[in-house]
């Protein structure tokens, strides 16, 4: 049994394609719908009659490619309009039972689900999350080595297996020369005094005597 | 009023002209710094140059302050996923689009958006010229 029985792809690209030539392999049925000729062409000759040429914004091209008896809608176009578009005429007026829609701007998710476009796929957000977790773990980035003299800027955020959480900053035993100049806490700036308790996602801002940077993040911050 | 104006074609520079000299607050956004040479030497309102569907340029226009929002760039679909993000996001109490397609106009006003399909309005005009019809 299959999941779906007709499956319609909007969007000849190079998305549109390979998941239709997948499907193809697979022995789903499947429509794309192409506006570009030469596009639909090269499909056409590719993958034999499963192309229909024309704008898939538009109603009559949806209601030829037969969208009416589609199970499944995928927008792949290259334009964020375009598959919202096409999203929400498939669900609410042709009533088709899923969509999963192609995204460009990460920030169209939240417009889409409020829309009950829920499935949504957004390449730019899954590249920067692989890239993410790619990025070390200790979330120190030294802005600036000052020029004149020999201290350094540290900013760092304190994660969850940071070892200063819940200590005064008197009691951290910061090497000399050390100074705390700021915490970031929220969307407020704490002045820090010698009783001030660190606690999570507190934002740290140092001023530091150069070179110093290695031992001093080991006060705040476990490398893995 | 607060309005902000998307695409400033002839329909946008229109309106925004109209409306600015009406003395109500006008922003308009256009990607193409070149379309505000459509605005009237005396248009008093903000120019914003910016993609309109990206949520900075909204911000930027400051969207969550607007009275109204009309979308008319040349292209349906943008004027549908700009006026509802409008809506929907930005609570905007007043949003219109402009449509060349009926078909897309009728089934987007059941959204909650209010359409302005240029092509039906254009053609019953026509219609009632040829037939002597005093719109």
């Amino acid at each position: 049994m299959k999941k779906y029985n007709f499956i319609l792809i909007v969007g000849g690209g190079h998305l549109g394609y390979h998941l239709a030539k997948e499907l193809l392999e697979k022995e789903y049925e499947v429509i794309i719908i192409e506006r570009d000729k030469t596009v639909a062409d090269a499909i056409r000759k590719e993958l034999g009659d499963v192309v229909v040429l024309g704008d898939g914004t538009d109603l009559g091209v949806l209601k030829m490619a037969g969208i009416e008896r589609a199970d499944l809608v995928v927008t792949t176009t290259g334009y964020d309009e375009d598959n919202f578009t096409i999203a929400l005429m498939a669900k609410n007026q042709f009533k088709v039972n899923e969509t999963f829609s192609r995204l460009r701007d990460p920030n169209n998710e939240e417009i889409f689900k409020l829309c009950g476009i829920s499935q949504t796929v957004c390449s730019t957000s899954v590249i920067l999350e692989l890239l993410e977790q790619s990025i070390e773990k200790k979330s120190v980035i030294p802005i600036a080595a000052l020029d004149k003299g020999n201290i350094e800027v540290l900013d760092l955020v304190l994660d969850q297996y940071s070892p200063s959480i819940g200590i005064k900053i008197r009691d951290l035993g910061l090497p000399l020369g050390v100074l705390i100049i700021s915490v970031i806490r929220g969307d407020k700036s704490i002045i820090p005094k010698a009783d001030t308790t660190l606690s999570l996602d507190d934002e740290i801002i140092l001023l530091i005597p150069k070179g110093l940077g290695d031992e001093v993040q080991k006060f705040f911050v476990v490398n893995d | 009023m607060r309005i902000c104006v998307l695409g400033c074609g002839r329909m946008g520079a229109l309106t925004a002209n109209t409306m600015c000299a009406e003395g109500h607050e006008v922003t308009v956004i256009d990607k193409n710094a070149d379309a505000f040479k459509r605005l009237s030497p005396d248009f008093t309102g903000h120019k914003i140059v910016g993609n309109g569907l990206e949520k900075s340029t909204l911000i930027k226009a400051h969207l969550e302050n607007m009275d109204a929002f009309v979308a008319t760039t040349n292209y349906d679909t943008r004027n549908i996923l700009g006026a509802t993000i409008a809506k929907k996001i930005f609570s905007v109490p007043k949003v219109v689009a402009r449509f060349y397609d009926q078909d897309r106009a009728k089934i987007f006003n059941a959204f909650g958006i209010e359409t302005v399909c240029v092509t039906s309005i254009g053609s019953q005009m026509v219609e009632n010229i040829i037939l002597g019809i005093n719109g």
